[in-house]
């Protein structure tokens, strides 16, 4: 029976139920209104229902199924670092400019991969420096700053 | 004949130097991605983005369109060297496309893949040229009701074609619409869902989204260590490339089936190119007299999926320029596109901006004539990008996603939200949850609550006014249908795998 708590089913439904209830719950803060004259809340609270009920049911389905679909493992490295380096991107771009940005960018993106080779991953990080410079603030003329 | 006319015009668009230019720069960029693995059109699309922001709508929506069905005709090349897929629309190349590679064939499925993918495109966009305008004819008449029908059975056909879970597929439909519905009601004016973050008024952008489930948590799982990879020799010079004379003639009536039916699945709103594809393949060893050659190298495997995910490429334009209903996730970005260039979506668009509707068309011709050029005497360059090792490309895409996803608003809160979005996409990935019907509903869902509400003041709040129009009655009677063939569908897988157990 421990394996069910694993199950791609039943963690899809409480997901479902999750996201479907929390909409549910706070559309009604906002007004409900009536079939003919809709509140902002009408909608939501229809549709956060409806997946609510959709999660449950997809619950139901593994309970009584009783042969778990255990979900595939999750890899935390690759999750990790890409999310670091997105994050890395966000914090840094408003301050520093695009190419020391891009270049901290893919140096944390490294981390993401066991394969990385840091003399390679410093040359992409230049290169792809050069690139943004080149194609996105001169060829495109988007709003960067090259530097800080 | 108006039509021709018409065309004939599309064409002076489309050869003006920067849109020709354009076309050439989207069909190469999207053979690049397309050979590419792990790189679909829908992530490539999202992530070229920002090359077309300061572009007028015409050359970006031609370009867009280039770097979409390109990536169809290079997906194919990763398939059957590979055993890969390039995009999803060419996985199913690969049953026959490898073993015609590992029996030192590559060439002759490299070739004819490009043959198949350029007679479908073409047949494809001229049943474009003459249904949509005949089409926008009856959308001119639709009203709300019509509308979110319409809308209803998009979204449920997508879920229906998208996975065998027709509870996931809804779920994921409706947690898209939830998505949607972020921001400020344009009604009331109210903001919802936006827990206070002032930049969240305008709602979770379609880009932003797009760009993590499909691009961001796509590199995650890329990223997954897994074993190596062998790229099959092809061997040199068009002769080898030529197919035998039995090949040819067997290939002739596959293209035939594959076009028609990839054009056919491709004009429904909800099933695109990858669907089409693999029932292209499913009808093939339906068909033929011998089935049991099929995945040990038959020609028809490999001509008949290319020729129908290329062709369900070109008549998807028709639900999303004629009706603003998207056929596919990819029509959903080329949708959003349109908004951003502010141009409204719906039967108007073929009347008010016949520059960019048949120069759209016209550049569509060119661009797979291009591709021919592009893919079949440049095959060996292709084939070289194919070995550049993954650790080299993921940085690279990082960038372009960061970047892509900053410019939209430059705001490094949305760069955030890709972050976060990213780490969802990832888990639904691993739960098995289909990415593009959320997208869909993310577009469509804004657009339902609308049409709904509008309906239903209209009605005096009673749903029956969603059943008194003709068209609209059918189309909800084809929802019913849809629903009824997923429950019958659910239920007997449920009681197949039963009946295992026991």
């Amino acid at each position: 029976m421990s394996g069910i708590l694993k199950d791609r089913d039943l963690l899809s439904g409480l997901l479902f139920l999750a996201i479907g209830g929390g909409f549910a719950i706070g559309a009604l803060d906002l007004s409900i209104g009536t079939a003919r004259r809709m509140g902002p809340g009408y909608f939501p609270l229809m549709i956060g229902g409806l997946l609510a009920l959709i999660g449950l049911a997809l619950m139901v389905k593994s309970i009584i199924r009783r042969r778990p679909v255990p979900i595939e493992r999750l890899y935390l490295r690759p999750v990790t670092g890409l999310t670091l380096s997105i994050c890395t991107f966000a914090f840094v771009i408003e301050e520093a400019g695009l190419v020391l940005t891009c270049i901290a960018t893919v140096v944390v993106a490294g981390i993401a991969s066991s394969e990385t080779k840091w003399t390679e991953n410093g040359l992409i990080a230049i290169g792809m420096a050069a690139f943004a410079v080149v194609v996105f603030k001169l060829l495109l003329g988007l709003p960067f700053r090259i530097w800080w | 004949m108006e039509s021709v006319a018409n065309l004939a015009h599309g064409f002076e668009v489309a050869l003006g130097l920067e849109n020709l230019l354009y076309c050439l720069v989207g069909v190469v960029l999207g053979t690049f991605v397309g050979v590419l693995p792990g790189l679909g059109t829908v992530t490539a699309i999202s992530m070229l983005l920002p090359f077309t922001f300061g572009l007028d709508p015409v050359p970006s929506i031609i370009m867009l369109s280039g770097i979409f069905y390109g990536g169809l005709f290079g997906g194919s090349t990763a398939s059957i060297l590979l055993n890969l897929p390039g995009t999803p629309a060419s996985a199913v190349v690969a049953l026959d496309g490898y073993p015609m590679a590992k029996a030192g064939r590559a060439g002759v499925p490299l070739f004819m893949t490009a043959v198949a993918s350029f007679v479908g495109g073409w047949s494809a966009i001229f049943a474009v040229v003459f249904a949509a305008p005949a089409i926008t004819q009856i959308a001119l008449e639709f009203g709300p009701s019509e509308y979110f029908s319409m809308m209803l059975f998009g979204l449920l056909a997508a879920a229906f074609f998208a996975t065998d879970s027709f509870l996931r597929a809804i779920g994921m439909v409706l947690v898209g619409i939830l998505m949607g519905l972020v921001g400020m009601d344009i009604v009331s004016g109210m903001m919802r869902f936006t827990f206070g973050i002032p930049i969240m008024a305008e709602g979770l952008s379609f880009i932003v989204v797009a760009m993590a489930l499909f691009g961001l948590s796509e590199v995650i799982r890329n990223l997954e260590p897994n074993a190596g990879r062998e790229i099959m020799k092809t061997g040199g010079g068009w002769r080898s490339m030529m197919p035998s004379r039995e090949e040819a003639k067997r290939s002739i009536g596959a293209i035939i089936r594959g076009t028609g039916l990839g054009s056919f699945l491709g004009a429904l709103p909800g099933a695109g190119p990858t669907i089409s594809s693999f029932i292209a393949y499913a009808l093939e060893t339906r068909v033929a007299r011998d089935p049991e050659r099929f995945g040990k190298g038959a020609i028809e495997g490999v001509v008949a999926p290319e020729a129908a995910n290329n062709a369900a490429a070109q008549t998807g334009y028709i639900p999303t320029l004629t009706l603003g209903i998207p056929g596919d996730a990819v029509g959903a970005l080329i949708l959003g596109m349109l908004i951003m260039n502010g141009i409204a979506p719906g039967p108007r668009v073929i009347s008010g901006h016949p520059d960019l509707f048949w120069g759209l068309l016209a550049s569509m011709l060119i661009g797979n004539f291009l591709l021919l050029w592009v893919n079949i005497p440049f095959i060996g360059i292709w084939v070289r990008i194919l070995s550049i090792p993954y650790r080299i490309l993921f940085p690279m895409i990082v960038i372009f996603l960061a970047i892509g996803v900053y410019s939209v608003a430059n705001s490094p809160f949305q760069v955030l939200l890709l972050a976060g979005l990213g780490i969802v996409g990832y888990l639904f990935m691993k739960l098995d949850c289909p990415a593009a019907p959320l997208l869909l509903g993310l577009i469509l869902g804004p657009m339902i609550e609308e049409n709904l509400r509008r309906a239903l003041l209209l009605g005096r709040g009673s749903p029956t006014i969603l059943f008194e129009t003709p068209i609209s009655a059918v189309l909800l009677a084809m929802c019913g249908l849809l629903l009824v063939l997923m429950v019958v569908r659910g239920v007997f897988g449920f009681l197949r795998k039963r009946s295992r157990v026991h």
